[in-house]
């Protein structure tokens, strides 16, 4: 059975298919096609027909599983609520990505694509994700809006990983007995891990830089193990796993940690159970993926807090309002308007806390409090582990210790004294893997460096510049920003005439708290490699040679650059390429994806680079060493970019730089002086990012980045 | 275990990471334990003295953007009259800070009869680098660590070098599978678990010169312990 088409008839227009996506209802004498020859007799085709049946006994082991496997899919992008369709926000022919633009859904309409897909079902060699993938990228896995988010691509792709797990459970033995006495069958535990590779490694020369083509061995290597079926999605530092059994990936990941990598691991562990719907035949699967567990709890917990203190208050109030009101009664004019006074006060605090929390008072806040007690019971099952994997670590290292990882003790020889790293009356103590890494001077491995041109370039008399360009995705920012676009979508979406606000409002807010993260997850992480792949032929073009650039990694790149105002090629570039795929990023107040340029003279030491490359301040990051930093949100980078620089002479541009070298108060004071008026008007546009909100030190640094392009003239 | 907390402040500190290729002295952000307890032991001689720092902030990037400054030296060499090659050293200007120092018996003393003590911590101390002054004297008595889970904001080894059974011991075992601090990690610095572990090592002297490398918790480490260590207790940037 081939797992992942089960959901094939999404592909068909509603127009042949009439109702679902199980060919139930095809007229096939329509299409010319003969039920009893011509319809496919496979597994894959029971699995695609009986995906949605409701008599669960009365399907085998493998299509149990293949049930199973296809609500764990669904599950990842949102909890599946039975009256999800009566939500009445309608359905959309459209895939809605929620960091871009909506995409129109295209589908199979005629006979022959009909019958194509037909006859592609009966094969068994074929790639279904190589054939259908341009239909599986446009069409939603829910044409329900405003549920239309996740692509059946990644959806398909979920699935078959799902089914191949299920099928190493020892508990499907005998499914097909237990489900006919049972009504609730508890299937094992499902372990979900983000590992995030960490070089310890500080580099001093270019063939340090080997770690990273040893990095993206370890990535192919990973990609061609029979591991690799648990890999949900991946960056070249990033690995997001679910599998089915605890310590179940050790051994693949300690050939990262056996060379000199850090892991750091956050797991969580989701019990998994298949329950009886209502004593009938049919049966749900229990299981909740959160991507960030812990970041979950702490909002529900914080929320349950609030609540507590809520109800904490709204007692004492109405406790010291009964109190004034028997006061009332008992005591003498004067003191009697005193109390009314505060029962005043206390009634405006009431109405006050009704406001604040949206609350009718205290029933509802009870309500609500139940509501998400409810939730956190829900959540206490899941278990999160957080650990950081490295290589075995002795307890003491007698000196000398390896001057680049300082994790172990530099490599010794027979007799047991230190046997450094020795090259031009320079001795570096390096411990075994450091020493691999790099290879011995001389020795063949030595002049093999990972980055050829780098290698030249360092090893060269002529003064070259470069810039270290490294792209990153951040998944905790991730997981806040589909949320956020989320809520943003739900907002504009939800309108329905036949409901009234209330109904709306509480529809929509139960449907933000049904989304899960994962599956956009995995989508954005498809989209983010597009997104690199068309940047690295970008920088080809800014750099025209082979010659002038090497790749460190798919999102790390190292660029020979004339002079510093080449920057702002790979700015535009880079922001064209945000707009074209990610172009909703710019209206969330962070990015998850992140550009960090560093650019130097190629001498200078590369770690340095290496800090702050690897740590991004903001969305857009360009450091330019001795002459200052820059850090822009997208929005910053849009008005930076859009500015004309035809207004900016270069020798106004100049003249900001050299002041600033003397003292950056003067250089400030010198974009506001109105002495010189064509200077002043000059200045214009770097006043207006100035008053747009972007600050001076980052104006400077791009006037002074600007100002460089005098140096080709020179 | 009752702690004292000065504030530290400095002009130029160099601290830390070792040199790189012979040519590049980078500096550590914070204040590691092997540093300061050091610098204490040079003032008030060998005595039972343990003692942590930090530099609160939010964010290091930007920290280092405000404090950390680089200085070309160019040691010479008076026997051929030439300047060898030169040396970039990476140190944190105008910086304050904050320590805790353990309250033992053979400290208390002197701690109480100075309002203020000057010391010198870190690398090129002979160049007018590295020193300090500790003021603002505080108490934190043991009801008042506000023990907690967060995140570790300094360096603090696992155990001293004389308490460590040889080398390649088993002293981490118990730390390392299940998080339980080691006896110095409990009894110096009232840590109850360490939940995720960032490694690396601290030089301990073990004599005048030489000395040894031991296994310590980094910043970064999450732990169960006193308030005061953690880094989300201690955000904002008091050198603004």
């Amino acid at each position: 059975m081939i797992p992942e088409m089960h959901d094939i008839g999404k592909l068909v227009d509603k127009s042949i298919m009439v109702t679902g996506h199980t060919f139930e209802h095809v007229d096939w004498s329509k299409y010319g096609i003969d039920v009893n020859t011509d319809l496919p007799k496979n597994r894959t085709w029971e699995g695609i027909t009986t995906h949605h049946r409701k008599d669960w006994e009365k399907l085998d082991k493998d299509l149990i599983l293949l049930r199973v496997a296809d609500s764990l899919a669904a599950t990842a992008s949102r909890i599946i609520s039975e009256d999800k369709k009566k939500a009445g926000f309608g359905s959309k022919d459209c895939l809605r990505v929620l960091w871009n633009e909506e995409i129109k859904s295209e589908t199979i309409k005629d006979q022959k694509g009909l019958e194509d897909l037909i006859n592609f079902i009966k094969r068994t060699d074929a790639d279904y994700f190589d054939k259908y993938g341009t239909y599986l990228s446009i069409v939603p896995e829910d044409i329900s809006s405003p549920v239309n988010i996740t692509s059946l691509f990644v959806h398909s792709d979920l699935t078959s990983k799902f089914y191949s797990i299920l099928q190493e459970y020892g508990t499907f033995g005998n499914i097909e007995e237990e489900i006919k006495n049972k009504d609730e069958i508890s299937i094992g535990h499902l372990f979900l891990s983000c590992y995030k590779i960490r070089i310890s490694q500080q580099f001093t020369r270019a063939k340090d830089l080997n770690i990273f083509a040893t990095l993206n061995k370890l990535n192919d290597e990973l990609q061609k193990s029979e591991h690799y079926k648990y890999l949900l999605f991946s960056t070249d530092d990033t690995l997001w796993f679910i599998y089915p059994k605890k310590h179940y990936l050790d051994e693949i990941l300690k050939e990262y940690i056996k060379n000199g990598f850090i892991l750091e691991v956050e797991s969580t562990e989701f019990p998994l159970m298949i329950k009886r719907k209502g004593g009938g035949p049919e049966w749900y699967t229990v299981c909740d993926l959160y991507p960030f567990i812990d970041k979950l709890k702490m909002h529900v917990l914080s929320e349950l807090q609030k609540l507590d203190k809520l109800k904490e208050e709204y007692e004492d109030l109405h406790t010291k309002r009964r109190e004034i009101e028997q006061k009332i009664k008992k005591s003498k004019n004067k003191e009697r308007i005193e109390h009314i006074n505060e029962l005043k006060n206390i009634g405006d605090r009431i109405a006050k806390l009704k406001n604040e929390d949206a609350n009718r008072g205290k029933k509802e806040t009870q309500k609500r409090y139940d509501k998400i007690r409810s939730k956190w019971k829900r959540i206490e099952d899941i278990f999160s582990h957080e650990f950081i994997k490295q290589k075995k670590l002795s307890d003491i290292i007698k000196p000398p210790i390896c001057e680049l990882c300082q994790l172990a003790e530099a490599k010794r020889k027979d007799d047991g004294e230190p046997d450094p790293w020795e090259k031009d009356e320079i001795k570096e103590y390096l411990c075994e893997t450091c020493y691999e890494n790099r290879g011995a001077p001389g020795d063949e491995r030595a002049e093999k460096v990972h980055c050829m041109n780098l290698f030249r370039w360092s090893t060269q008399e002529e003064d070259v510049n470069v810039a270290w360009l490294r792209v990153s995705l951040d998944y905790d920012i991730l997981n806040d920003t589909v949320e956020e676009l989320f809520s943003q979508y739900v907002e504009t979406e939800g309108t329905n005439k036949n409901k009234s606000e209330e109904e709306i409002k509480k529809l929509k807010s139960r449907l933000l708290t049904e989304l899960r993260p994962l599956a956009q997850l995995d989508q954005f992480t498809d989209d983010y490699h597009k997104f690199l792949d068309e940047l690295e032929s970008g920088l080809k073009d800014i750099v025209f040679d082979d010659q002038s650039w090497d790749k460190v990694l798919s999102n790390f790149y190292i660029l020979k650059i004339e002079n510093l105002s080449h920057v702002k090629n790979i700015l535009n570039k880079y922001n064209e390429l945000i707009d074209q795929h990610f172009s909703k990023l710019k209206v969330v107040d962070r990015s998850p994806i992140k550009l960090s340029i560093s650019c130097s003279n190629i001498k200078f030491a590369f770690f340095w680079h290496w800090k702050f490359l690897e740590n991004p301040q903001n969305d857009v990051n360009v450091n330019l060493v001795g002459k200052g930093e820059m850090h822009l949100n997208l929005r910053q980078l849009d008005k930076i970019l859009n500015l004309d620089m035809r207004q900016l002479g270069i020798s106004s541009l100049h003249k900001l730089s050299e002041v600033s070298e003397v003292s950056k108060k003067l250089s400030k004071v010198l974009l506001y002086d109105k002495g010189d008026w064509r200077l002043y008007k000059e200045y214009d546009g770097l006043r207006s990012l100035l008053e747009g909100g972007i600050d001076f030190p980052n104006i400077l640094t791009y006037a002074k980045m600007m100002s460089d392009q005098e140096r080709v003239v020179k | 275990m009752n702690f004292i907390e000065y504030t530290l402040t400095s002009d130029t500190l160099c601290m830390g990471e070792r040199i790189k290729k012979g040519q590049f002295r980078p500096t550590v952000t914070t204040i590691p334990y092997s540093q300061i307890t050091g610098a204490l032991k040079a003032v008030f001689g060998n005595k039972d003295i343990h003692a942590v720092g930090y530099f609160p902030f939010d964010n290091e990037q930007e920290f280092r953007g405000k404090h950390t400054q680089i200085l070309t030296y160019s040691p010479r060499d008076r026997a051929v009259n030439t300047s060898i090659i030169p040396l970039y050293i990476e140190y944190l200007a105008d910086v304050e800070g904050k320590v805790f120092i353990a309250e033992t018996e053979d400290i208390t003393d002197e701690l109480e009869s100075n309002e203020s003590i000057s010391i010198y911590m870190g690398a090129f101390k002979s160049k007018g680098f590295g020193r300090c002054t500790l003021s603002d004297r505080k108490k934190i008595n043991e009801e008042d660590l506000d023990i907690h889970e967060g995140i570790l904001n300094t360096r603090i080894p696992i155990a001293k070098f004389e308490d460590i059974n040889g080398i390649d011991g088993n002293t981490n075992k118990k730390l390392i599978d299940e998080g339980e601090p080691t006896d110095f990690l409990k009894k110096r610095f009232c840590i109850e678990k360490v939940i995720k572990a960032r490694y690396g090592y601290l030089f301990e002297p073990t004599s005048k010169t030489p000395g040894c490398y031991v296994l310590s918790l980094f910043e970064g480490s999450v732990i169960q312990g006193p308030g005061f260590l953690l880094r989300d207790d201690n955000g904002g940037d008091m050198n603004e």
